[in-house]
């Protein structure tokens, strides 16, 4: 009798403590982004997430952008189609432009801070070079990394070291596109692919673009 | 019997932990990164800019990519209870690519008790911000 009450107090703590553990285990995963296939997130998570730990890195929308009047800075965010506000002064928390010397032999510069602890972009400054003749794509390619981009890549496009052949690839262009889709805080990983597919087919909400390059989820 | 009270031991552990990694976060720090130039310009840049903002190094090791400075005085944040505050920077410079660098500042600080007494500062990002933006490693 006592070891079946003792087998129930067990039975009862061991019920408990499951609870515990999966009440304590974190997560971050969001329903946001679902339409998003495995490659996107390993491809997100190489140049973004990974670098903090799994946590995205982007910015609050719509990010404050002061342009400080350098030619081609609007077209190029509006190329990426992540929501703006321009100032007319430098934002605390935001992107700031300017033409400068980003440094010998170098068309454009970014320095951008982060939260390490919620991947929230903090300041992006881009600096490009007054001297534009031999530098093409220079302002879309700072942008991107300012927006979140770390590294560069290797397909010919656009976020090669120099730039490729200015073209966005598909990589970049769905990369960017799901990284201001999911929440900040938002942990990856590579293999979250399966987890948001398992989530999309629970869900009743499926992603719309806005036309603007960013998604948003609306009941079917 | 002994496999409820393995199972539970082992939960039990295994919980804690997860909680222990939920629970307690460790201070914001903040990361900056600079893409498109050198790792070798960035480096300069960054020893001009601490010459130029007065913070002596105490020690400097290029290759392992590590900066400690001597303590310098700066000002306290409007609303700190401290008359003067003090702060050592141990900076960690890495290059993850040619062209993409990565730096991280610990940054130490002390303030200055109306009651003459100094004491250790345990919330850091602010002043970490502060260091990253007084650099001006951008101009």
């Amino acid at each position: 009798m006592r070891n079946l009450r003792m087998k129930k107090f067990f039975s009862c703590l061991l019920l408990i403590s499951l609870l515990f553990t999966f009440s304590c285990s974190g997560g971050g995963s969001s329903t946001s982004g679902g339409g998003s296939s495995g490659s996107d997130y390993g491809y997100l998570y190489q140049h973004n997430a990974g670098a903090n730990n799994g946590i995205i890195i982007r910015w609050q929308t719509p990010i404050q952008v002061n342009t400080n009047g350098v030619a081609g800075a609007e077209e190029a965010f509006r190329t990426w189609g992540i929501p703006v506000t321009y100032v007319s002064s430098n934002p605390a928390e935001g992107i700031t432009l300017s033409i400068g010397e980003p440094g010998a032999g170098v068309c454009g510069v970014t320095y951008s801070q982060w939260y390490r602890s919620n991947g929230r972009m903090a300041t992006a400054q881009i600096v490009i070079a007054s001297n534009l003749n031999r530098c093409v794509n220079t302002v879309t390619h700072e942008v991107c990394h300012a927006l979140g981009y770390r590294g560069h890549s290797s397909d010919g496009g656009l976020m090669d070291p120099a730039g490729g052949n200015g073209q966005i690839t598909a990589e970049v262009r769905n990369m960017i596109n799901l990284l201001y889709s999911l929440p900040i805080g938002t942990t990856i990983s590579p293999s979250q692919s399966l987890k948001s597919r398992a989530l999309l087919k629970q869900s009743n909400r499926i992603l719309i673009p806005d036309g603007g390059g960013m998604v948003t989820w609306v009941d079917r | 019997m002994k496999t409820v009270l393995f199972l539970f031991g082992f939960l039990m552990i295994f919980g804690f932990g997860a909680s222990g990694q939920s629970g307690i976060k460790p201070n914001p720090e903040i990361v900056m990164e600079i893409a498109d130039l050198p790792c070798e310009q960035v480096w300069e840049k960054v020893i001009r800019s601490l010459k130029r903002n007065k913070i002596p190094l105490c020690w400097a090791d290029k290759n392992k990519g590590y900066i400690e400075t001597e303590p310098v005085l700066t000002a306290p944040f409007p609303g700190d209870p401290f008359l003067k505050i003090e702060e050592r920077y141990r900076l960690e410079i890495k290059c993850s690519e040619p062209l993409v660098t990565q730096m991280t500042c610990h940054v130490f600080p002390y303030g200055l008790t109306r009651e003459n007494k100094w004491v250790k500062i345990p919330d850091v990002a602010k002043y970490e911000k502060r260091f990253f933006d007084n650099l001006k490693l951008s101009q």
